[in-house]
């Protein structure tokens, strides 16, 4: 697949804050590139040196192949930005607003009209096209706000949060429409701190933590770092638990437990549950529930991170 | 670049504190201080509303810098104008188009309390009413610049409007534009050759009741000179980041 | 309070660079408007035309000898008030009252005219009119905090707690007095004490004065941010206000008050009272009546801005 972006050693900081700290990575054709974060992660500061708003520090940035900064004019009008702020004018209609921020990038006349109102016409806006975005929705302004930044037809849409506060409908529609544009051969960035929607959409998938790149690749290359084990959560009366005797279990990794949660990481192929079962009525535990956990990208950053991707 | 400064000029247009601030607000200040001063004067050739009406439309004309920072980096359109930075526009561009968005908001609305003023209260403008208010354009785009500057520099409409306030209350103190300046002393008086509300005052009235132009081309040149330096600084001080 | 109290110095704190800044622009247009008014002025200026400048004896009509008549845009801008073309007749003209040029004549007559100018040259009126538009308009910034805790929703926050509305309220309107007031001080004893400065009246009077003149500005500041909610909107008409109130109540002290419907309209200003008040101070005519006016509508004032935000707290605009 050719490259499209090609980040190396990418450092900023502001004042005494290291936001980005040497990240690294590339963007390729018709792929949905995800980066998947909790807030301060540094998601939004590298999605506006990317824009080219913001400079970087360090690092280098090249576009197909050139440096960024020598092609910066040619990659503009190539590249979509919906930002994660409502970036439209609230006074003025939902067209002239996809109308407007469309003619910066060249287009006139009726190519600008039928731009415009297909933006609006795919983002579900087109019945509202006259109307004020002061009198809109959330999940409405969210929308317009995407059909602002590809009314032009850009081959590389940054998407940074797009989702944020938003009803799940109107979500639900920008993810379908996201999908869309992959379908069309559009290459797509998006961050989010949503696990669901990273699993829904991605191509490939950067995990990011405190300015750093903990982990690159596609959801099943992500979940694979969970290694072999299942995790089972098992719901117990609180009490004394000696969890060190789990161990002598065949097939139990890890054990931990805390407020009357029991959570152990079990090899796979192991048959280990009824062991663990007699062990809790051994020591005179009662067991309220057993759960299985889902291999989900917030075990993945949990694995990875030792945190949850929440907190 | 024209898409631009048509939509800004519509923003501005759209506000309506900033167009009450532009159009009623002078008519007031003329009505109250002619009120207030009708005895001061008592000659035929000049009229109490003759000095205010030239005062307060060069008032309104260096005024304009506030109008100038709200369209450039007032919070309700800010993140719209950053979207301006995401397209292939070169920067001077976002700057630029602001001033000059402002600059016509402001002639305009100038053209339209000329006429006014006229036909209310027979304000003089003398036989060169083009001549007068292209002196007066030079103030207003300095004053746009000024404006704008501030922003690049202060980074914040809110800090720049600070300053910007009180600076040109000074500028205006300073011009005579409500009273001469040496009814503040004669300390204040003799800074008065600072201010370019002063420069402007003078080369207006010079103009209007001597039909003297000889004042009008130096401070239209050293007005345009200060613009020039003042979307300079802009150039070297204002970055897309500065929106974020 | 004293809990919000806390809560306003913690927040100073940490936007010091902020306040720091905004106290340094009080500091500084206080400074250069106090500076510029301790000038002597002369009241009337008189271009004179002639072979031999006249001798007169009045400390508020000042001649300037002048080889030809001024321009009539000079005339018209006020660099002077009166001509005087002494040829084969004498010639005295004005643009102005006819006032002016009686006193002119009756000077260069030999008639004694101080009589009919009120100012004794003492600059205390003079400083503290000019000082008061400064101190109204620097008032507007000090509000900053309690606009951003209506626009965060910290305002709806405090509004849940068990801590009573008008805790908030005093906070907000004594804090920028406070500031803005200390400043002011400040600023005077630098004039006094660092340059030297005749400033016409001492600490004390100037402490009451400054003092009213703080609580005047925040509650007008006060009274606009209650009622108008868009900052930009209630800063562009608080400009408006100022600037109109000033001139109308001659804190520039150049209105021609002649006694009818002007001098109505400039008493009914407060800030008309509180140059009255140093007028009074520097003459020793000292009027209650002038303090009280001043205090009522400072009242007023908070009145209606505690009655406009607790009302908006109970209908849940915040």
């Amino acid at each position: 697949m050719k490259k499209v972006l090609s980040i190396r050693n990418l450092q900023k900081s502001y004042k005494e804050k290291k936001a980005v700290k040497g990240i690294s990575f590339d963007v390729f054709e018709e792929e949905v590139l995800c980066f998947l974060g909790p807030n301060g992660a540094g998601k939004t500061t590298t999605i506006n040196i990317l824009a080219g708003i913001l400079n970087e520090d360090h690092g280098e940035i090249s576009y197909r192949g050139e440096p960024f900064k020598n092609v910066l004019r040619k990659y503009k009008s190539e590249l979509g930005i919906v930002p994660q702020d409502m970036a439209i004018y609230e006074e003025i209609s939902a067209l002239n607003n996809v109308k407007f921020f469309a003619s910066l990038y060249g287009l006139k006349g009726e190519a600008l009209e039928t731009a415009a109102l297909d933006a609006l016409k795919r983002v579900g806006l087109y019945n509202v096209r006259k109307d004020k975005p002061k009198t809109f929705s959330g999940g409405m302004k969210r929308r317009l706000n995407i059909a602002c930044g590809v009314a032009h037809k850009p081959s590389l849409v940054i998407f940074d949060e797009p989702t944020v506060g938003i009803d799940p409908q109107s979500r639900n529609h920008i993810l379908s429409y996201i999908k869309s544009l992959k379908e069309e051969g559009v290459t797509v960035v998006y961050t989010s701190h949503y696990m669901e929607e990273v699993e829904e959409i991605s191509t490939r998938i950067i995990i990011i933590d405190y300015g750093e790149i903990i982990a690159i690749g596609t959801k099943e290359e992500l979940k694979e770092t969970l290694g072999d084990t299942d995790r089972y959560t098992i719901d117990v009366d609180n009490g004394r638990i000696d969890t060190e005797k789990f161990y002598a279990i065949d097939g139990i990794k890890d054990v931990a437990y805390k407020d009357g949660k029991l959570s152990m990481d079990v090899i796979r192929g192991v048959d280990s549950l009824d062991k663990v079962v007699a062990e809790l009525i051994d020591q005179d535990i009662k067991l309220n529930s057993l759960n299985k956990e889902s291999d989900t990208l917030e075990r993945v950053f949990l694995n990875l991170t030792g945190h949850s991707l929440r907190a | 670049m024209l898409s631009i400064i048509k939509r800004d000029l519509i923003n501005v247009c759209l506000n309506p504190a900033l167009l009450l601030y532009q159009t009623l607000f002078p008519l007031l200040m003329v009505l109250v201080l002619g009120l207030m001063n009708r005895n001061l004067y008592d000659s035929d050739l000049l009229s109490v509303h003759d000095y205010y009406g030239i005062g307060i439309i060069i008032y309104m004309a260096v005024n304009i810098a506030i109008i100038a920072t709200n369209s450039f980096m007032e919070v309700s359109i800010k993140n719209a104008n950053l979207r301006i930075g995401y397209a292939p526009v070169a920067t001077y561009k976002i700057y630029l188009s602001k001033i000059l968005a402002t600059f016509v908001f402001c002639m305009l609305s100038l053209f339209a309390l000329s006429g006014i003023f006229h036909l209310l209260w027979g304000v003089n403008f003398g036989d060169s009413f083009l001549l007068f208010m292209l002196l007066i354009a030079s103030l207003a785009l300095f004053s746009c610049s000024l404006g704008v500057m501030f922003c690049c520099l202060l980074k914040s409409e809110e800090t720049a409007n600070k300053i910007l306030g009180l600076l040109i209350l000074f500028l205006s103190l300073l011009g005579g534009v409500f009273f001469h300046p040496r009814a503040l002393g004669d300390g204040f008086a003799q800074f008065s050759a600072l201010s370019p509300v002063r420069w402007t005052m003078e080369g207006a009235l010079r103009l209007i009741y001597d039909s003297d132009a000889a004042y009008i081309a130096p401070a239209i040149a050293i007005l345009s000179v200060l613009t020039l330096a003042a979307i300079l600084v802009c150039q070297k001080t204002f970055k897309l980041e500065d929106y974020l | 309070m004293i809990a919000f109290f806390k809560g306003f110095l913690a927040r100073i704190a940490a936007k010091t660079y902020y306040i720091g800044f905004s106290i340094f622009l009080t500091a500084f247009f206080i400074f250069l408007a106090m500076l510029i008014t301790t000038g002597a002025e002369a009241s009337i200026l008189v271009a004179y035309v002639g072979e031999e400048m006249p001798e007169t004896e009045s400390e508020f009509v000042r001649f300037e000898h002048l080889k030809e008549a001024p321009s009539m845009a000079e005339m018209v801008l006020g660099e002077y008030d009166v001509l005087v073309e002494d040829g084969a007749e004498r010639r005295i003209e004005s643009l102005k009252n006819v006032e002016y040029e009686s006193i002119v004549a009756a000077l260069l007559a030999g008639e004694s005219v101080d009589e009919h100018f009120e100012d004794d040259g003492n600059p205390a009126p003079r400083i503290i009119g000019f000082a008061l538009v400064v101190i109204l308009l620097q008032s507007f910034f000090y509000l900053d905090l309690f606009i951003e805790d209506k626009k965060n929703g910290a305002l709806s926050r405090m509004l849940s707690s068990p801590k009573r509305l008008g805790g908030y309220l005093n906070v907000v309107y004594l804090y920028g007095a406070v500031i803005i007031f200390v400043v002011t001080m400040l600023v005077l004893a630098l004039l006094r004490f660092g340059l030297g400065e005749t400033i016409g009246l001492n600490f004390g009077y100037y402490a009451l004065l400054v003092g009213l003149s703080t609580l005047l500005g925040s509650a007008m500041a006060f009274a606009i941010t209650a009622v108008i909610e868009v900052r930009d909107n209630a800063g562009g008409l608080y400009v408006v206000l100022v600037l109109l109130t000033s001139i109308l109540s001659g804190s520039f002290g150049a209105l021609n008050l002649d006694g009818g419907f002007a001098e109505r309209v400039s008493r009914a200003m407060p800030q008309y009272h509180i140059i009255e008040l140093a007028h009074g101070f520097v003459d020793g005519s000292f009027s209650i009546t002038h303090l009280l006016y001043v205090i009522a509508f400072i009242g007023a004032l908070l009145a209606l801005s505690y009655t406009v935000v607790s009302r908006k707290a109970r209908t849940g605009m915040y």
